[in-house]
């Protein structure tokens, strides 16, 4: 079984957010990987090793995302590929990988990724490349069983549990609670080491959507009144509504 | 003139050469099997220091520790050695024709030799009352215990009568040299002489028979002690277990890192298992132990020998049954026998080290199965998977973000990658310093004491990541490696020569570790820097607090590093502070449960570690409880309203306000 598995490259989640024209200062920034797309990996890894088969990573991104895709190599996936690019917006990301995946990988047999990246929180790309791709796509799943051609995915529905049962090829995000992602053990690293990183140049779509940052506007400070004399903490708090119109 | 007829009342005693003769074969074999067993394990460059070991061995200094075993082992231990001086005296009597036995030297010979036994009578009754009497020893009783009790027993009875037997026959004037022998004789004066003679003969044969016994037991039993002790305490290595040994990680050929099978354990951890004599000394202060935790040191070594056992019981061709079971073991591996808990329970605290009286190296083999578990397996305790990756990514347990390390410094103006000058020292306040929010009052304490000394100092600030202690002790020997690497590169651009750190944790990797990875710096603790700057008079202190005062040893520091003195001497400066001791203190000091990277475990099995060591405290006329460690301070701070308030030295000594 050939499962690829989208796996973005994102801000760690401690990283204060600087902004410079409108864009984020990647300076003094560390990388970690989409921790929904390690998920993601780990299930891959789960179904290559009952299964057989292989796991490629699929990355659209920077050229140094090599070194934090290598974690999802230590863990078990067999290779990576990046295609290089500065694009951020879902669209042009998913032609992008939908080129790149019809150019290299078009008999996989499952695609795999994380429902959502914790940086945009778009939650676009699986959705948006099943229709370029032209196959079915099931979110938000906590639970995958291959059987042959079959694949049984469980997801949590409004106040009951779906079980949707999609036939492969298909594309499958994961959600949290899946699995608990390995940590790489020695041997893995070791392997890791030798395995390739490949750089994929394609020709970019024409990135019609420009995307642009701000921070949301701060909101004032709450303040808290003194209550140990209620009279007068009631004729401030009368002012203060005053003050602000709300009176 | 005073002497003895050898061989008195005896014939056919060339028998006695072929037997000793049997028994040095039996004996031999078996320590054969013993060190063929050791070398299936690994290589270990280990030097041998007869030195140390024979002080240990005629001091008795490591079994004195405890007074009433160390008294019982020394009373056997003297009178043995007394009797088996005695005995060749006598062989070169026998055998070479040398008359040294007549006159004054052979009147005193048989008083040693009568005290000797004495003495090992003495030591067996303490043995068996312990054994049978006695309980919260320590000490589990098996077979083995009993029968080399029991032949040693014989041996120095037997001895008795018939010495008795014989003064009673002879009627020698000089009898009374023989005090115990003639006491012996009592019970049997009514007795004809014939009956004396026949009696006489019977019970040599069986003193010889229990001694050659004796001899050909040792390698089968807990009296190979007597050799393997010897051999255990002369290849001791002073920073074992202080200093973990460093894996090789470039080994492409390695299909496993780590102790994930018996034999994989070097040649010296394997003979270390068999020096162990179950004596239980290493639980006595082990907080695993004591706080209901399933490790128990002793059973820890015990259970590891009884794998290394079965394991060879593969290499016996005959035996197919036995294969079979050693082949189950081989295959299961050490995880399949030893518990997980057993094996994440430990801090690291080195209570079963200092306790041991044969320096059994205990917290090598459990670091080295922790290895294996994280580095071939990658298996162990969930909530480490987050602490490795916060490490991996922010260089703190936490996951805080890197760039926000410096920021307690940037709170208080400390000078911040300072350019250096001559005599500047790198303060490195370690993760707990720079991040923690209780701590970081630690930090800004000893900053200030710094500032007021007018030392010239600098931080690393935000390149300065974890020290890898954790990671280590906690087998993640790959994440330590590059923490070290980035570290001592960092310290090295920057031209550091002298650090100071206020977490023994720290302080231990920096100075003893760091240099097996090429980091060589002058390394103090901010206890031993204190305490030089009080002495000589740069930081002076009017403060003045009326309180009483305990002072606990943090592990890494006092066991450790064997810091006992500075901490106390630095309190001791303050006007009107009273310290007073906890009944645990020094190198029976009690771990506060932190260490070993349990920090970043849940405690979930038995007692809390560190509620057990904040009751001792809270039990004394104390109104304040001192640490030095930011480990014990965090785990004490928690226990809240049950325990006493607690401090860093640093803070009483900067006088908090």
């Amino acid at each position: 079984m050939k499962v690829l598995v989208l796996v973005k490259e994102t801000f760690d989640t401690e990283v204060k957010i600087v902004l410079e024209n409108e864009i984020i200062s990647e300076k003094d920034v560390k990388y970690i990987i989409n921790p929904y797309d390690e998920f993601a990996i780990e299930e891959a890894i789960k179904i290559k090793e009952k299964l057989g088969g292989e796991v490629i990573l699929y990355s659209v991104g920077r050229e140094e995302a090599s070194a934090t895709l290598k974690t999802g190599l230590a863990m078990g996936a067999d290779q990576a590929n990046i295609i290089k690019s500065n694009v951020k917006n879902s669209m042009t990301v998913s032609q992008l990988l939908s080129e790149a995946i019809n150019k290299h990988d078009n008999e996989f047999d499952l695609i795999l990724a994380g429902w959502v990246s914790i940086d945009d929180n778009n939650a676009q790309v699986p959705g948006r490349l099943s229709q370029l791709l032209n196959i079915p796509f099931v979110n938000v799943v906590t639970k995958v069983d291959v059987t042959g051609e079959i694949v049984l995915c469980e997801r949590e529905g409004e106040g009951c549990q779906e079980i949707v049962e999609v036939r492969i090829p298909a594309i499958i995000a994961v959600q949290r609670g899946i699995n608990e992602p390995r940590y790489p053990t020695m041997k893995n690293i070791m392997q890791a080491k030798r395995k390739n990183v490949n750089l994929l140049e394609l020709t970019a779509p024409i990135d019609k959507v420009k995307v642009s940052y701000q921070f949301p506007e701060q909101k004032n400070k709450g303040e808290i009144i003194d209550g140990s004399n209620p009279e007068q903490a009631a004729k401030v708090l009368v002012d203060r509504l005053k003050e602000s119109k709300i009176l | 003139m005073p002497t003895r007829e050898i061989y008195w009342n005896i014939s056919g005693h060339f028998l006695m050469y072929i037997l000793f003769l049997i028994a040095l074969g039996v004996f031999a074999y078996g320590i054969y099997k013993r060190v063929k067993l050791w070398n299936q394990g690994e290589k270990e460059n280990r030097s041998f220091n007869i030195t140390y070991a024979l002080r240990q061995i005629f001091l008795h200094q490591g079994l004195l520790k405890k007074s009433l075993p160390g008294f019982m082992h020394l009373t056997i231990f003297f009178g043995f050695l007394v009797l088996t001086i005695a005995t060749i005296l006598v062989a070169i009597q026998a055998d070479f024709g040398l008359i040294i036995l007549k006159g004054n030297f052979y009147l005193i010979f048989s008083l040693l030799t009568d005290l000797a036994g004495f003495l090992i009578l003495i030591g067996i009754i303490i043995a068996l009352s312990r054994r049978i009497f006695f309980t919260d020893t320590g000490l589990d009783n098996k077979w083995d215990d009993y029968i080399v009790l029991g032949i040693i027993g014989a041996i120095v009875i037997t001895g008795f009568i018939i010495e008795g037997l014989r003064l009673d026959i002879t009627q020698v004037a000089w009898a009374g040299w023989s005090p115990i022998g003639v006491l012996f004789s009592i019970p049997f004066r009514n007795v004809s002489i014939t009956n004396q003679q026949s009696l006489h003969q019977i019970l040599w044969w069986i003193h010889l028979l229990l001694a050659m016994f004796f001899i050909a037991y040792i390698p089968y039993s807990k009296l190979f002690h007597i050799i393997v002790s010897f051999l255990n305490q002369a290849y001791y290595q002073k920073d074992a277990g202080r200093v973990l040994t460093r894996l090789d990680l470039e080994n492409e050929e390695a299909e496993t890192f780590g102790v994930g099978a018996s034999a994989q354990f070097t040649w010296k951890q394997r003979m270390d298992l068999d020096a162990c004599t179950r004596c239980g000394r290493c639980q006595t202060n082990c907080p695993a132990y004591n706080s209901q935790k399933p490790l128990n040191p002793k059973e820890l070594t015990q259970n590891l020998k009884s794998i290394m056992y079965k394991e060879e019981l593969s290499n016996l061709p005959s035996s197919a049954q036995f294969a079979e079971v050693a082949a189950t073991v081989k295959a299961k591996g050490l995880n399949n026998e030893i518990s997980e808990d057993v094996i994440w329970s430990c801090t690291t605290c080195l209570a079963c080290q200092e306790g041991c009286p044969v320096n059994v190296e205990h917290i090598q083999k459990i670091v080295d199965i922790r290895r294996y578990n994280v580095l071939t397996e990658g298996d162990f305790p969930g909530e480490l998977q987050s602490t490795f990756r916060n490490i991996e990514t922010n260089g703190n347990p936490w996951g805080i973000s890197w760039s926000s390390r410096e920021n307690w410094a940037k709170e208080t103006n400390i000078p911040i990658g300072k350019s250096l000058e001559e005599n500047t020292i790198l303060y490195w306040p370690g993760c707990f310093g720079a991040y923690d929010e209780r701590i970081k009052k630690v930090s800004q304490a000893f900053a200030q004491i710094l500032q007021k000394a007018n030392i010239s100092f600098t931080i690393l600030g935000n390149s300065e990541k974890c020290c890898g202690d954790s990671v280590r002790r906690l087998g993640n020997e790959y994440l330590y490696q590059m923490l070290v690497m980035e570290n001592i590169e960092t310290l090295q651009e920057r031209g550091i020569t002298k650090i100071v750190t206020q977490c023994p944790h720290c302080y231990n990797s920096l100075k003893n570790e760091y240099p097996k990875f090429g980091g060589n710096f002058e390394v103090s603790h901010h206890t031993e820097f204190i305490n030089l700057l009080i002495k000589g008079g740069s930081f002076k202190q009017n403060i003045e607090k009326l309180a009483t005062i305990t002072y606990h040893d943090p592990c890494y520091l006092g066991r450790y590093n064997e810091l006992y003195e500075a901490p106390r001497d630095i309190l001791r400066t303050v006007k009107g502070l009273k310290l007073i001791e906890m009944p645990r203190n020094k190198e029976n000091s009690f771990c506060c449960g932190a260490g070993g990277g349990r920090m970043w475990l849940e405690e979930n099995i038995g007692n809390r570690i560190s509620s057990l060591r904040a009751q001792e405290a809270a039990n004394l006329n104390a109104e304040l409880l001192c640490t030095a460690c930011p480990f014990c301070l965090t785990m004490f701070s928690d226990e809240g309203e049950k325990g006493l308030p607690v401090k860093d030295i640093a803070e009483i000594i900067l006088g908090d306000k």
